[in-house]
């Protein structure tokens, strides 16, 4: 393995542009627009009613198109805003309908605000909220639930993803590098031709749902000429300026004869560009496009199409960009008409972008349990392709070099590496883990291929497949996949011990099960507990299949179908089972903190009976009010999930296999099923706060662990330990499970602690992990873990020709090391 | 000492890290062996020193909640020179300078760091062997009250929620040694790593049948050892130690700052050794 920076002569970096667009993009306040609400409220007024559902979404998005405020910016290469201007996020009322209480708050609020003046506001008041009242989808699911879903949902025993935003997690393939619009168009109207209205009896619904996509393909192709027409404008406006610059000269005004020679080559410059634009937009999304910038300007229209249309979750993810592109990359380097500069130029372009798009603020529930307020592009480089073969290229590199330099907040960045994958590739990725901002995250090909695969799709679309935003992994471009909602798997035991009863709530939430204290075994614990998780997760698929047909009926998605196969040969709708795969995912989370609760509790009151139920029940209603020395005790005596303890890991896997149990294979309405997954994003914040103190010695209200890591500071035994305990869990039985390990800089510091890590990510990988992380911690970390070093137990920091954990040390060792640590960031 | 099945008595381990990055080539688990016959102040892990397992006491760690059940005098012995005495040490009272006279035989040197650094007298003056001698007296008589209590905490200090007082140190035979390794064989062996032993001294006290399994015969794993050298059986095995090629390099400059004081103390060594041999089979 070599360490050379690949590309010495790209080391400068970001050039003026990107530099200027990422300044800008920094700068730029979110706002909240109400252009796109005005336009679809104006047109459910005038045509709700007089048209099917298909084809009145269609219509409406034709219609936000037409008429939605065109944005091209000065040093834009590649063009198109979701909203008026760069994050400007527009509403989407037919799904949530903010209240004005909602946009003051938004307005007024701290932290993550979205900016709106008090005219929109009252525009708002006036114009869209009143029509809306009553008809949101929101409102529909709200008004549908029953009584025990609602009272354990506002308990927090899960969310539900559903209720306020379409499903997002989409990712594309590459069809669209092969076929324009055009060419999409004309397969809708020969599938309409082919229609056989005498006997087939969804004929006439197939009918208005393709013409509902032929419009769409219309919508797209009209957005992009508006901005050809805009640029075009621009680039006369911007002639017309040098003409009066040159007459300016001609007629001396203009003494500086360099500051006109260097401002006219730059405006001449720019004209040249805006007329490339002008021409890309013509020739795109209409057409197939036929080089490097054609297609990412493809890929960005598609992209403005789906998250204009309805707001997904995790919005859109262009999937494995790197060998979509890597065609147009190798023909233009080949005939020069593209260096490896400009294709980095024009990446950077498109990654800039993919910052500009806040999230649609959310509300209620969703809002607390979600810290997110931007949606999820994870771009996805390495992994494998179609046959199976390593698909690490160039443009992995310029892409990790591009994350590098930018280090925006979006996109993500995950390597994909698979068995065959190029050590170097793991390598560059891990330089640029070392830079500490969180990502590239890994994942293994190897093992979601199995997962894809397991749920029923062909081994090629497994391949094709990857990840979408967190963790979960679908066929891209083949699968419509929803998560639905996460599982508060800690919060089911507090229900559990409490007979049923939810002590925050006072309200009985659960089934009676009995009183934990008449318990006479463990298996007694376990399967109340085991009881009461099947009733939850029937509580919520009985809603979530509700939901689907409300998107279904209200809310489809007629651009995105455009995209995912086989919705245009079946002439259905994404929400409607259009898709080749259809899967609904439900997240559980807290593995760590259950496995933790069950591990005290078996171990200590029903096997070595040092405690008695009721003490510990007692104790964790005070949250541990003088139970500080049986807390401890706990903590420090019980076998915690993380540490390669059978014991611990045994529980770990039956929990784990018991939720797959429950929750695989339940038919959801779209001729899929439902399946699990495993992660937890900053949910585990929320649900813990919503959950009392547990058996763990987890005090109340703080957060349970995140996706299928082990609990905060359970772990003690080093990562080798835990990525073993989470080897145990068969992975592929899921739609993704999650791990984040937290390092310190300076034991990434060398060449050779780099490769250390690739080999422990090899490992991993080997024993079935799906996904690893890494947190290269900074100092205000480690002055928490000194607060409160319960929470850090697995804090490993490099001392000096060792590594220790830093919870072991003396005080004044941690603030040598923190001093140490302040030093290199300076 | 009685010979075990595969003909090797246990060793004292006091700690077994793995994913251990900094200890030679590759992913390793490090195994540090208890006993050391050198008392260097800057010493990372004085609680290696004592060739027997140990009950350590952390007072930091203490929330004094007598789940243990001994009496607080006797907590307050376990860490005499850490309070009163230390301070005394220190001078805090009459403001006069002082030096220590200590061979360093205690478990409260390091956890004072502070308090050796400003001796800095300290090192210097135990030169010769007579006054080391003359307080091996006294430093074995504090030895016998931490074991007098032993008793009296050897069936609470398990129950120590804080694990403020915990034991150091367990005799592994070489079959869980094994075990322990074998956890990690799949990314020692990905990663070109293996086995580190460490200490303490891992030579120290060490038979000839026990380096067998430091040269790692049994596991076929890549072994390292660090070690300053300061064993008779360096001298006695020197075959056992060119084996271990990286093991002399990686610790060389260890190795010269310890030359003089190795060759100076070579015969106290020997002693020292038997020492720990004729206490151990007691």
């Amino acid at each position: 393995m070599n360490f050379t920076i690949k590309h010495p002569e790209n080391e400068g970096g970001m050039n003026e542009r990107i530099r200027r667009l990422r300044q800008q993009n920094f700068d730029t306040p979110t706002t909240l627009s109400i252009e796109r609400a005005l336009i679809e409220t104006e047109f459910y007024k005038q045509n709700y009613g007089t048209m099917s559902t298909p084809v009145l979404r269609a219509k409406n998005f034709y219609e936000i198109c037409k008429r939605k405020s065109i944005y091209i910016g000065e040093d834009e290469l590649i063009v198109g805003e979701r909203g008026p201007k760069p994050k400007a996020v527009p509403t989407f009322p037919e799904l949530t309908c903010h209240s004005v209480e909602d946009l003051h708050t938004l307005n007024s609020r701290q932290l993550q605000p979205y900016t709106i003046s008090q005219e929109d506001i009252d525009t708002y008041e006036r114009e869209v909220i009143p029509y809306w009242k009553g008809k949101t989808q929101r409102e529909r699911i709200f008004n549908h639930v029953s009584k025990e879903w609602e009272e354990a949902y506002h308990a927090g025993v899960f969310t539900e993803f559903m209720e306020q935003r379409a499903a997002g997690h989409t990712a594309m393939d590459g069809k669209m590098y092969g076929e324009g619009l055009l060419d999409v168009k004309a397969r809708i109207e020969k599938r309409i031709a082919e229609l056989d209205y005498i006997n087939d009896p969804e004929a006439t619904d197939k009918q208005q749902e393709l013409e509902a996509m032929a419009i769409s393909c219309d919508a797209a192709i009209l957005f992009a000429e508006r901005h050809a027409e805009l640029a075009e404008k621009m680039a006369e406006e911007l002639e017309r300026e040098m003409t009066n610059d040159e007459s300016r000269f001609a007629r001396n005004d203009e003494c500086d004869n360099s500051s006109f020679v260097t401002r006219h080559s730059s405006l001449e410059y720019r004209v040249l560009e805006l007329r490339k634009i002008a021409d890309v937009c013509r020739w795109v999304p209409a057409h197939a496009p036929r080089d490097m910038w054609e297609a990412i300007q493809m890929y960005w229209f598609v992209h403005l199409g789906t998250v204009t249309e309805l707001n997904g979750w995790d919005s859109m993810n262009p999937g494995h960009i790197d060998q979509h592109l890597w065609p147009f990359y190798e023909k233009g380097v080949k005939d020069g008409t593209l260096t490896r500069d400009q294709a980095k130029e024009l990446l950077s372009c498109l990654w800039i972008k993919f910052n500009n798009q806040p999230a649609p603020p959310k509300v209620g529930v969703t809002a607390l349990e979600s810290g997110t307020y931007n949606d999820f592009t994870n771009i996805n480089i390495g992994g494998v392709d179609r046959e199976g073969n390593s698909a690490a290229n160039e443009l992995s590199y310029i892409i990790l070099e591009i994350q590098e330099e930018l280090h925006e907040l979006q996109p993500g960045l995950s390597i994909h590496i698979a068995e065959n994958t190029p050590d170097e590739f793991l390598l560059e990725g891990i330089k640029v883990i070392r830079q500490g901002h969180g990502y590239p995250s890994i994942f293994n090909p190897d093992t979601y291929i199995k997962e894809l695969v397991r749920e029923g799709k062909s081994l090629e679309d497994a391949r094709e497949g990857g990840c979408s935003g967190c963790i979960e992994v679908g066929a891209f471009g083949k699968e419509a996949y929803l998560l639905t909602g996460y599982l508060n798997t800690p919060k089911i035991l507090e229900i559990t011990l409490n007979n049923g009863i939810d002590p925050e709530t006072g309200k009985k939430l659960g089934l009676e099960t009995g009183d934990p204290r008449e318990f006479k075994s463990y298996e007694e614990l376990y399967d109340a507990w085991h009881k009461q998780m099947v009733y939850f997760v029937n509580l919520k698929l009985s809603v979530n299949n509700y939901i689907e047909r409300m998107f279904s009926l209200y809310a489809p998605a007629t651009f995105l179908s455009l995209y995912i196969d086989d919705c245009i040969e079946k002439g259905k709708d994404y929400y409607s089972g259009g898709a080749r795969y259809n899967t609904t995912y439900i997240q559980c989370t807290g593995l760590g903190t259950i496995t933790d609760c069950f591990s005290t509790l078996k171990k200590h009151v029903f096997e070595d009976k040092r405690y008695t139920m009721d003490e510990v029940l007692q104790a964790c209603a005070k949250n541990w009010g003088g139970g500080e020395a049986m807390r401890l005790y706990i903590r420090n005596h019980t076998p915690f999930f993380g540490n390669d303890d059978p014991y611990a890991d045994e529980i770990a896997v039956r929990v784990y296999d018991d939720l797959v149990k429950a929750i695989e294979g339940r038919p959801n309405t779209r001729g899929g099923k439902t399946q699990l997954n495993m992660l937890s994003t900053t949910c585990h914040n929320y649900f813990g706060s919503v959950c009392g103190a547990t058996p763990n010695g987890r005090y109340a209200h703080f957060a349970i662990s995140d996706g299928t890591s082990p609990s905060h500071g359970s772990d003690t035994h080093g990562p080798t330990a835990v990525i073993k305990s989470l080897g145990k869990l068969d992975q592929t039985k899921s739609g993704g499970t999650l791990l984040n390990v937290r390092f310190t800089p300076a034991l990434l510091r060398r060449d050779e602690d780099m490769k250390k890590l690739g080999y422990l990510i090899r490992t991993y990988f080997k024993f079935g992990g799906h996904h690893i992380q890494f947190n290269i911690v900074d100092t205000a970390t480690l002055l928490d873990a000194q607060k409160h070093p319960d929470q850090y137990r697995d804090l490993l920091v490099r001392v000096a020709g060792y590594s220790d954990y830093f919870n072991d040390m003396t005080e004044q060792l941690q603030n040598e090391i923190i001093a140490r640590t302040e030093n290199e960031a300076v | 000492m009685k010979p075990f099945e595969n003909g090797c008595s246990p060793l004292t381990v006091f700690d077994i890290k793995r994913y251990a990055i900094n200890d030679g080539p590759g992913i390793r688990t490090t195994i540090f062996l208890k006993g050391c016959p050198l008392r260097c102040v800057w010493c990372h892990n004085p609680e290696s020193w004592l060739p027997k397992p140990e009950i350590l006491f952390k007072q930091q760690k203490c929330i004094g909640c007598n789940t243990c059940g001994i009496h607080p005098h006797q907590r307050e012995m376990l860490t005499r020179m850490t309070n009163d005495e230390s301070r005394f040490a220190r001078n805090d009272e009459c403001e006069l300078p002082s030096n220590l006279e200590s061979d360093s035989y205690s478990s409260s040197v390091t956890r004072h760091s502070s308090f050796v650094t400003r001796h800095s007298s300290f090192v210097t003056r135990h030169s010769s062997f007579d006054i080391r001698h003359s307080s091996f007296d006294i430093r074995h008589s504090s030895f016998d009250i931490r074991h007098s209590s032993f008793d009296i905490r050897h069936s609470s200090f398990k129950d120590c929620p804080t694990l403020a007082l915990e034991m150091c140190g367990r005799d592994y035979t070489v079959e869980e040694l094994l075990a322990e390794i074998e956890k990690e064989r799949d990314i020692m062996i990905d990663s070109g790593g293996g086995v580190t032993i460490s200490g303490g001294e891992p030579l120290f006290g060490m038979t000839h049948d026990q380096s067998r399994f430091a040269r790692n015969d049994e596991c076929a794993l890549s072994s390292d050892m660090e070690s300053d050298s300061y064993s008779s059986l360096v001298t006695r095995h020197s075959s056992f130690v060119t084996r271990h090629s990286s093991f002399v390099i990686r610790h060389s400059s260890f190795v010269i700052r310890h030359s003089s004081f190795v060759i100076r103390h070579s015969s106290f060594v020997i002693r020292h050794s038997s020492f720990v041999i004729s206490y151990s089979s007691s």
